[in-house]
């Protein structure tokens, strides 16, 4: 009966302490996030080198190991905006910090001039432009909807 | 931080690869990525960033290590003296 008892109020103990943590009011510490997004073409190895020397220079800047999310490789509209995705899961809720964009990659746009023109990024050597290796820099932002107080640095090598 | 364009030519592509010197070899690297990395640990504004970006690839134009026709050309689209990437959390330290 006692270790029961023992067990029914550890049991207690530990939802208190859960629920205390889900309510706890969000940190006021700056955060901050780094994206590190490469997406080369066949036989392009320049990127994967960039990726690698801006990881460790985010690190060497005082990013941790988990502040920097990194995708390579072959990607596509589905692998890229599920990447987005988790970012903006991860900075849900952030009242200050900081994230860092950045890619290195081939780039494309519609339009015929500047003032219509709509950027994107362009993750296969397609000339149909297929819309499943194409994604616009206006559908990226809308996809990150980094909140309010968030400061963004985008560089893109692309 | 983007790629400054000429009149005309807003809507090329820009960027652009070169083969740097890298412990004896050369390694491949974009040369916008290269020089930003490279200036990155003396940043403190975005501006300053730029601006470092500027003065390492005018050295190594100097020094033959970077053909002119490769050297970056960047401009910052919105606030230059927003803190570089990291510089936030190293001012509250």
């Amino acid at each position: 009966m006692n270790k029961k008892l023992i067990r029914l109020s550890a049991l207690l103990l530990l939802l208190f302490t859960l629920s205390a943590i889900a309510g706890a009011p969000v940190s006021d510490k700056p955060h901050q996030l780094a994206l590190l997004i490469v997406a080369p073409w066949e036989g392009e190895v320049a990127m994967h080198n960039d990726l690698i020397a801006m990881r460790e220079a985010l690190i060497l800047r005082g990013f941790s190991k988990t502040e920097v999310l990194s995708l390579e490789g072959r990607l596509n509209r589905s692998s890229f905006m599920s990447f987005l995705e988790k970012a903006h899961r991860r900075m849900a809720g952030w009242r200050q910090g900081e994230l860092f964009f950045y890619f290195g990659g081939h780039g494309i746009y519609t339009g015929s001039n500047v003032s219509e023109a709509r950027p994107g990024l362009w993750f296969r050597q397609d000339l149909q432009q297929n819309p499943k290796y194409t994604v616009y820099w206006d559908e990226v932002f809308a996809k990150l909807n980094v909140p309010e107080n968030i400061k963004v640095t985008l560089l893109p090598d692309s | 931080m983007v790629l400054k364009s000429q009149p005309g030519a807003e809507l090329s592509c820009r960027a652009q690869n070169y083969r740097f010197d890298h412990n004896g070899t050369k390694l491949e690297r974009g040369v916008t990525s290269y020089y930003a990395i490279k200036a990155l640990p003396g940043a403190t504004s975005v501006e300053s960033w730029l601006r470092l970006i500027s003065e390492l690839s005018n050295l190594d134009i100097s020094r033959g290590s970077l053909r002119r026709s490769y050297q970056p050309f960047l401009q910052i689209l919105g606030d230059e003296s927003a803190m570089a990437p990291g510089e936030m959390r190293s001012q509250e330290r």
